[in-house]
Order: structure tokens, then sequence, then C-alpha cells
């Protein structure tokens, strides 16, 4: 994936499928996303784009593992990545992989990696990669900030956690009071 | 997870020790070991109380659910509360008042029958085996998501936390360190789920709601509808609701409160408590569809978005709170489990002069011993999360509900009845689990819980009916002066 001003441009691999491939990605007010080519092993594949209310989805006619390459423009700080649909089976989790390798280039180096979703470590090269079990329906870059809203929140949870050992340390001290008292005894 | 992480954990752990220190100097007698010298006041006790029943069922393997059912998941809970309120109004009162230290002592009393006692301490320990499983294998799910270490260690580290914290101060100091947790849950989580709308919409929260409402209806319409079908959502409810109300573990945490009134009291805090947990576990399994369509396995859910998606510090914070999760289940399973073995069988049949300094002892080792046990299964990963809590939650019901909510409630139960009832609840329950329930509940809707609960009922009324009634002085502590007219 590569950043550039307000555009980016994102190619990576939609899994392989059962049937027809079914892949959603989520809209983002003030953004357009264009696919410009889907690839399987034997070259170009064919494929649909239908507009839903709530995902840009991609109809592709096989059931191998393809590589999609779309553009994103307009607003670049949540970028959709393609993902399945469908039912989900319950299944118990085995060791965990990490199969897929994000790795975002060009103007990345304001990004603060901390508040970003999901959470990028920067390579030496400059570029930001994350290794994750499956893919998100969309990366979220963030430039941080003091009064950013994932800073607040951790104040907030910091404040609120101070305020439960409080109560707690109180009901302890107040135990501890009432156990010496009744050992003095009348 | 870097060292944010790691200065909340031990920062934590060593609030949580210095509590443990604080109540092992003050523990002396059994009674202060059981039952925190039967102190705890009605805030903190329904802390305690939703702190022991949301376990990491509830954080991995609900929000789990939720991740992959939706919305309709979130209707089990309504048999839960109901559990609580039969709880609140037919069985708390009347335990606290006994003053009972276990629920043996109690199914001992209330039916003169020490033998009675003794089984029911044997099928805590069967059905909390099964229940620690499923609090191991949450904590080596976490460790491996974000630690990357073997699920094994993971339990380890668990194990010997929890046990040592359980060993030093007994209830005493897990009340208090139960609702230290119980507050940081409700923090983390009520967090969370705005910061997950902010990721999904931005500065408006309401538009956060709307997007991910489109997309889940995209990727599968049925997440804001019905999933599972009314019938197995009113199956789960019950099987959920029948083992609440009867729950060994919950029960416990009754005897060590200062009395009846507060023993209700509690209940309904912990209602209070559960109500806020249970939208906020449903949004943030919701949330995490969204930003997480596509993940290997439905319990991997929240330590993901511990790990990927939250802020650092309340990332920790919610880790910590799943791990205290995980610890407060398994320390409040092991007391009970402990004391079953220790108090119910060794001090009654084995040594029954031990003094009270032997006993803790004893209760002691069968933690450590206890604690063990269940790794071996946890390591098999035999289901998912919430499918083996809700088996273990099936069980209980079965066993239990009918000696222990019926009979505080019906005078002419028996010993021979309640033997039968405890009995025959687990077989029927064990047999239609293992041979009957995949074929028989999709086609005409039995489950297990209800053939079990039904058959332990109809043994309890039939057995007692055939046999001598109890004494009016076993009755009385029970049912009072009208006890006399039943004999």
């Amino acid at each position: 994936m590569e950043i550039a001003g307000d555009e980016a441009r994102v190619q990576h691999v939609i899994p392989a499928s059962s049937g027809v491939a079914q892949a959603y990605a989520i809209h983002v007010p003030g953004q357009l996303l264009e696919v410009d080519e889907v690839r399987g092993p034997a070259g170009a594949v064919e494929f649909t784009v239908i507009d839903e209310r709530g995902a840009r989805r991609i109809a592709i006619p096989t059931s191998r593992p393809v590589l999609v390459r779309y553009r994103v423009s307009g607003s670049v700080d949540r970028i959709p990545l393609f993902v399945s649909g469908g039912r989900a089976q319950l299944t118990v989790a085995l060791d965990v992989e990490e199969p897929y390798l994000l790795r975002l280039n060009g103007a990345v180096a304001s990004i603060d990696t901390d508040t970003s979703m999901p959470r990028f470590s920067r390579a030496e090269d400059g570029t930001l990669e994350a290794g994750l079990s499956s893919l998100p329906s969309f990366i979220r870059l963030s430039e941080g900030g003091p009064f950013s809203f994932a800073r607040l929140a951790d104040i907030v949870a910091l404040l609120l956690t101070a305020l439960g050992g409080g109560i707690v340390l109180r009901r302890l001290r107040a135990a501890a009071n009432a156990a010496y008292s009744e050992s003095q005894g009348p | 997870m870097g060292p944010v992480f790691f200065v909340v954990l031990t920062v934590y752990l060593i609030i949580v020790m210095a509590i443990a220190i604080w109540s092992y100097l003050r523990t002396e007698t059994q009674v202060d070991f059981l039952a925190a010298g039967r102190t705890i006041g009605p805030f903190v006790g329904g802390g305690v109380l939703a702190a022991t029943q949301i376990s990491a069922g509830t954080f991995v393997g609900t929000a789990g659910r939720h991740y992959l059912a939706g919305v309709s998941w979130w209707f089990p809970w309504l048999g839960i509360w109901a559990g609580w309120l039969v709880s609140a109004f037919f069985v708390a009162p009347k335990l606290r008042r006994l003053g009972a230290l276990t629920v043996p002592d109690y199914i001992s009393a209330r039916y003169g029958s020490a033998k009675a006692g003794a089984l029911a301490g044997v099928l805590i320990v069967v059905a909390y085996t099964i229940y620690l499983v499923a609090q191991f294998q949450a904590g080596g799910e976490i460790a491996e998501v974000v630690f990357g270490i073997e699920p094994l260690t993971a339990m380890l580290v668990i194990v010997a936390s929890t046990g040592l914290y359980t060993l030093l101060g007994g209830v005493r100091s897990s009340s208090y360190i139960d609702f230290l947790q119980a507050l940081i849950m409700v923090a983390g989580l009520v967090i969370a789920v705005p910061v997950l709308l902010e990721q999904v919409g931005g500065g408006s929260p309401l538009a956060g709601v709307r997007r991910s409402l489109a997309f889940l209806d995209s990727i599968d319409p049925r997440l804001r509808g019905w999933y599972y079908s009314p019938r197995e959502l009113l199956a789960f409810a019950i099987g959920f609701g029948f083992s609440i109300a009867a729950a060994p573990y919950e029960l416990t945490r009754f005897y060590s409160m200062r009395d009846e009134k507060t023993v209700r009291r509690a209940i309904f805090v912990a209602i209070g408590f559960q109500v806020i947990i249970s939208l906020t576990i449903m949004s943030i399994g919701m949330l995490m569809r969204v930003l997480f369509p596509n993940l290997p396995s439905q319990d991997q859910a929240t330590a993901i978005m511990a790990f990927q998606v939250l802020p650092p510090v309340v990332g920790a914070l919610l880790l910590v709170a799943m791990l205290s999760a995980i610890m407060s289940t398994v320390n409040s399973v092991l007391l009970v489990t402990g004391a079953g073995v220790a108090h119910d069988l060794y001090g009654k049949f084995w040594r029954p002069n031990a003094t009270d300094k032997h006993l803790i002892n004893a209760n002691r080792v069968a933690i450590v011993v206890l604690a063990l046990v269940p790794l071996y299964f946890a390591l098999q990963k035999l289901g998912d999360v919430q499918g083996i809590v809700l088996e273990q939650a099936k069980f209980i019901a079965s066993f239990f509900f009918v000696p222990i909510v019926i009979g505080l409630n019906w005078k002419r139960g028996t010993a021979k009845g309640a033997v039968a009832a405890m009995i025959g609840g687990f077989l029927a329950c064990l047999v239609w689990t293992l041979f009957f329930q995949e074929h028989y509940f999709p086609r005409y809707g039995i489950d297990a819980v209800e053939v079990g609960v039904l058959c332990s009922l109809v043994l309890f009324v039939v057995v007692s009916k055939l046999t001598k009634p109890n004494p009016n002085q076993i009755l009385e502590p029970f049912f009072g002066s009208e006890s006399e007219s039943s004999s």
C-alpha cells in the first residue's frame, strides 16, 4: 500500500473461497474507491463491483485466491480493505498464525503507530508493517497528538482506575478500623 | 504490547498481592478463610458477585459469540438475570440465614444426611473442573494472541498467581480483589465501546453506529436478527438461568456477606453491573466483527481488540481486566472445590476431629491439586470457550437446581430424594448430551438441560414421597415453625 497526498494505492490478496468469491470494502464518506484490476494465477479475472448501503461488494467468479488492486482518494485516514462476508463458522482457536503482512509506504512519517489501527511497527527503511492473523476491514491512520481521542481515552481509563483503587483502599481502611475497634472491646 | 502493558500489569499485581497479604495477616479461623468473617456489605458484595460470574466465558466466549452471531446472543442474559432473581427471593436469604460455609454444608443440613452433602461435594469438583478448563483455555488464548507465548506457560502463570492469593487470604482477600476487578472490567469495557465507535465513525459515535450496522447488514444480515432460533436461545437461557440459581461458587459468596438483607441488595447491585457489562460486551463483539470480519476464531475477538485496536493504556487495562476475570473465576472455583474436598470430604469423613488449622492446610493442598488437573484438558481445546461454559452450566443446573431451589421451598424433600435427584439429573444430562442432543434438539427442540432438570425433579418428588419425611428438628432452620405441620 502506498500513500501519496490524498490518494492511496492498495493491493492485497483475497483468500480462496468456495464458489463465487464475494469481498466487501466498507463505505467511508467522502472517499472514492476505484478497483483497477483483479488477477488470479492465470492472469486478469473479470469482476463486478456492486454498491450496497454499507459496503462496496466485489464479485469474482473464481474460488482461487486473487490479487486485487485499487485506488482510494479523498479522505485517506481510513483505507478500506476487501474482506470476505457470509456466514462465519463456530471455530476453536488453534495455533495463532500471522499470514498477513501489511506494509505501508510513502507519506507515513507522521503516522502515530500506537494509535493507528492495526498497531504498526516502523521498519528501518521507514515503512510501516503489521503482521496479522486476518485482514481488518480498513486501516485507520492516526497522527496522534496530545488531544487525540485515543489519548483522552487513555487518560479517562487511568482516572477511573485510580478512582476504583481509591474506593477499595477506603473500604480496606474502614474494615481494618472496624476490626481494631472490635478487638478493643466495649 | 510494549512497556505500557507491563507497567499497568505490574502495578495491578502489586495491589493484588498487597490486599492478599493484608488479608493473610487477618485470617485466623476457617470462617475468616471461607466467609471473610461474614463482613462484606451490599456494594462490595454486588461487585464480587458480578466479578465472580463475569468470567473468561464472558470476556472471551460471550464477546466471541456476539462476534459470530450478533445481537441474538444477548437473550441468554435474560435467563441469567431470571436465575439471579430466583436466587434473591427463594435461595440466598435462606442459605445466608442458615450460616453454612459451603453448599454441601447446606445439603447435609437440609436433608440431615452427611452422605448427600458428600455427593454434592464430589459433583461440585467434577463440574468445576470442567469450568476451569474454559478459564485456562481463555487465558491461553489471550496470552497466545497478545504475547505470543505458549498456552501452557500462560496457564501455569495464571494458576501460580491466582493460587497464591487464594492460598494466602481465602475469601477475605478475594472479595476485595474481585471488587477491584469488577471496577476495572466495567471501566475498561465502558471506555472500549466509544473508542471502537470512533475507529469506525470518526468523531461521531452515531455515525459509527450507522456505518457499523450498514456494514454488518452487507456481510451477514443475520447479525442484526436471528442468527440463533428463539428455541435455541431459550435452551441457552434455561441452561444459564437454572445454573445461576443454584451455582455453588455464587452461593459461597452469599455466606461472606453481613446478613440476608445485604445478600438481596448485593444481588440487585450485581444485576446492575451485569446489565452494563452485557450491553458493552455485545457492542464490542459486533464492532469487532466490523473491524476484523475474518478472524480465525471468534474467541480471539477481544484479545485482538485490546492488542490491535485500542489505545495503549485502555488496551492494557482491558487485558488486565480479562486476566482478572479469569483469575477471579479461577479463584472462586478453587475456593469452592478446595472446600468441597477439604471441608466436606476430608474433614467430615476422613479426619472428623481435625482442627481449624489442619482443615485450612488441607484446603490449601486441595486448591493446588485441583488447579493443576484442568490444565491437561485445557491444552486439548475441546470446544470454544462459551461452549464449554454452557455445557458446564447445564450440568450444574441438572444436578443442583432441584435439591437446592426446590429443596429450600418444599419441606417434603428427603435425603434419598435429593441423592436420586443429583445422580439422576447428572446422568440424564450426560446421556442426552452424548447420544441424543445432536439428533433430537434440531428435530424436536429438546435440550440436555431440560431433560436433566426434569429427570432430577421427577426423581426428587417420587423418591421423597416414597421415603420417610425428615424430622422437624432438621426442617425447622429452613421452614420455621410451619415445618411441624408437615410431619
